[in-house]
């Protein structure tokens, strides 16, 4: 991929050498050595600062706890504002472009992403626009395509999820073009969490409903206000009653904290007052996926 | 120090005694609207509930749950024309079946002809308001504010006989826009001691309060105020641990103000605590039949969070156990976690670490 975009890079900037006036030298004739190594430590130093900056703002976010997105938002606009002010003066010292040196980048630049680097751009872009629209912050929990995780970085290129299994997803930003974003909290600190139980058709299900409820309510990560109400739905099925308990946690990152305890003190419930599990007839096996919870 | 209510009077708190007031003379025209005094612990509820008892003369019966009521049974009242109750947070806990006694308390009141004044622990109110609307029970509400530093100086004034002089003295004593702190910094596994500035935000917010208090005793009041968290009890409980020989600085006002470190469990248990004010440990036990409530409160209490009462009796009011004198009635051990004359530990609140509890609980959305 790289090779040929380097030959028609070099045609270009033949055809171009050809229509410059000879008072204007190419463009990178006057890139030398010395100016690439005085380039790189700008580089260097807006990484270094790039990261300063959001170790520092991340720290600082932690310490409001539930407030922590105010704060969180700032950082890929500071990590953007870093590069771009980076970028500005390494392009700054290397080129002192004329109009026909512009012209002649520009060519080189539209081969180069024509034919290699048009991922890069479209990465690059789709970091502008996170930047911009913000479908997303750092620390919200969100399904990009397959993967489902909590944001913990927002790059110009990339996104990383961190997933349930604490495994680092790394998410090329021109995604955001092409998949479905399905955002769990959009920058708020709680998160409707859903928690299903299948019950025997034969056990009392309205009871079944009135302890998920209760386990709900009483759990300690439970945020519930009169803008993130609760809500106990009750299904019926030939062989199973459906409860889908959903309510808000204080915090999205207490989501599966919140589902077990919910789980283990509603079956726990369940078990006092006999209320049984679904039997699963002979035949049907494979109809309930997995019962308990989602 | 007890509050009172021309305390609470000066601390501009006249329209809840108005309120009262308002409800007393309904009543009288025969109107039945009951009455919930909401307020955080410290914060006078129960003088309040003593005005409203006061209003109504021999007309008023009063029960007190002490502890934590978990058998409804437990729910017999006066046949007075007006039942005053307090303690009414002991009537729920947070645990599945836990809102038995409420729902039976609410019934019974609604079904009642008597006119009810509660009284109820301003996170156990919230909590309830939001899963169990609590609130539609109670059209009338005395709601307990936070105080401003004027209405705490005024409170201050008010209760003390003899006020102090105010000083200056080092560190956050001294008045100015900037302090510096030392913090120990990691340097090439080095402890370095560095200086940090420190806003002084009491100074920087003081300015505010009128021309007759003196700089530093504006400085003072705005850092009482702030430590706690405008809560007229815990103010005065500050104020009086605070005043050296005749003598009060900023920097007495010790609000131990370090960040706190607590887990789920702890988190949690500090809830209880805060929403109960006064709690047996076996009570907090059953509460919390998930948490190692022995090591939660140490914990806390190594971070002066709560205090333990060694080997007391659960409740405050008085001795009598489920006893009834006079259209006075005492609910303690109503959940039969023990005898009246057991003695166990009892977990209270620190007013000293007030603010940063609450502060922390509700950045954790634990209090509501």
């Amino acid at each position: 991929m790289v090779a040929p975009a380097r030959g028609l890079a070099t045609s270009v900037l033949g055809a171009v050498a050809q229509t410059t006036p000879s008072s204007d030298p190419n463009v990178f004739e006057a890139i030398n050595w010395n100016l690439l190594l005085e380039a790189v430590p700008i580089l260097v130093f807006a990484y270094l600062l790039a990261k300063l900056t959001s170790t520092l703002l991340s720290g600082v976010a932690d310490r409001f706890v539930a407030a922590r997105f105010r704060v969180t938002v700032l950082i890929p606009v500071f990590k953007l504002a870093i590069y771009g002010t980076a970028v500005y003066f390494a392009f700054s010292l290397l080129f002192d472009l004329t109009e026909n040196q512009l012209l002649a980048l520009s060519g080189v630049m539209g081969a180069a992403v024509g034919f290699g680097l048009k991922d890069l751009l479209a990465d690059l872009v789709g970091g502008l626009v996170l930047v911009a629209e913000q479908p997303y912050q750092i620390g919200d929990k969100v399904a990009i395509g397959e993967y489902y995780g909590e944001v913990v970085d927002i790059g110009l290129r990339s996104t990383s999820l961190v997933t349930p299994n604490d495994n680092l997803v790394t998410v090329p930003n021109y995604l955001f073009f092409n998949e479905s974003i399905a955002n769990g909290n959009a920058g708020a600190a709680e998160m409707l969490v859903t928690v299903e139980f299948y019950v025997d058709p034969e056990s009392d299900a309205a009871r079944a409903r009135e302890l998920v409820e209760e386990a709900m309510l009483t759990s300690q990560y439970v945020y519930v206000t009169d803008d993130l109400p609760h809500e106990v739905l009750l299904d019926d099925d030939v062989h199973y009653r459906k409860i889908t308990g959903k309510a808000y946690v204080n915090d999205l990152r207490n989501e599966f904290p919140f589902r077990t305890d919910v789980t283990k003190r509603a079956l726990a419930a369940f078990d006092r007052e006999g209320i049984e599990s679904p039997k699963v007839p002979s035949g049907v096996a494979g109809e309930i996926d997995h019962p308990g919870v989602d | 120090m007890a509050l009172t209510v021309a305390d609470l009077a000066a601390a501009g708190l006249g329209s809840q005694l108005a309120t009262i007031e308002d409800a007393v003379a309904s009543h009288l025209e025969g109107s039945v609207a009951n009455v919930a005094v909401i307020a955080e612990p410290y914060a006078g509820r129960d003088v309040l509930l003593e005005y409203a008892e006061d209003q109504f003369g021999a007309a008023a019966g009063h029960v007190s749950f002490e502890s934590l009521v978990t058998d409804p049974a437990a729910l017999e009242f006066p046949n007075r024309e007006v039942v005053v109750v307090a303690g009414c947070h002991y009537l729920y806990s947070r645990r599945i079946g836990g809102f038995d006694v409420l729902d039976a308390f609410l019934d019974r009141i609604a079904n009642a002809d008597a006119l009810f004044v509660t009284a109820w622990n301003r996170w156990a109110w919230d909590y309830l308001a939001a899963v169990r609307d609590v609130d539609r029970a109670f059209p009338v509400q005395v709601d307990v504010p936070r105080l401003e530093p004027e209405a705490i100086s005024a409170l201050v004034r008010e209760h003390v006989d003899d006020p102090p002089t105010f000083v200056e003295s080092d560190g956050h004593g001294r008045v100015k826009t900037v302090d510096f702190d030392r913090a120990s910094v990691d340097v090439a596994g080095r402890e370095v001691s560095v200086p940090v500035p420190t806003l002084n935000v009491e100074y920087l917010t003081a300015r505010d309060m009128g021309e007759e208090y003196g700089e530093t005793e504006r400085v003072v009041y705005e850092k009482l105020a702030r430590l706690a968290e405008g809560n007229p009890g815990v103010a005065l409980a500050l104020w009086d641990r605070a005043v050296r020989d005749g003598e009060m600085s900023p920097a007495f006002l010790d609000g131990r103000d370090a960040p706190l470190n607590l887990d789920d469990d702890e988190a949690m248990t500090l809830t209880s605590v805060l929403s109960n004010e006064r709690l047996a440990m076996p009570t907090l036990g059953e509460i919390l039949p998930d948490v190692n409530v022995p090591q939660a409160v140490q914990a806390l209490e190594h971070q002066g969070l709560v205090e333990l009462e060694r080997d007391a009796r659960p409740r405050s009011r008085d001795d009598t156990d489920d006893a009834e004198v006079d259209g006075e009635r005492t609910v303690a051990d109503g959940d039969g976690a023990g005898s009246s004359s057991e003695r166990v530990d009892v977990v209270s609140v620190a007013p000293e670490r007030f603010h940063a509890a609450v502060e922390h609980l509700e950045g954790r959305r634990l209090l509501w």
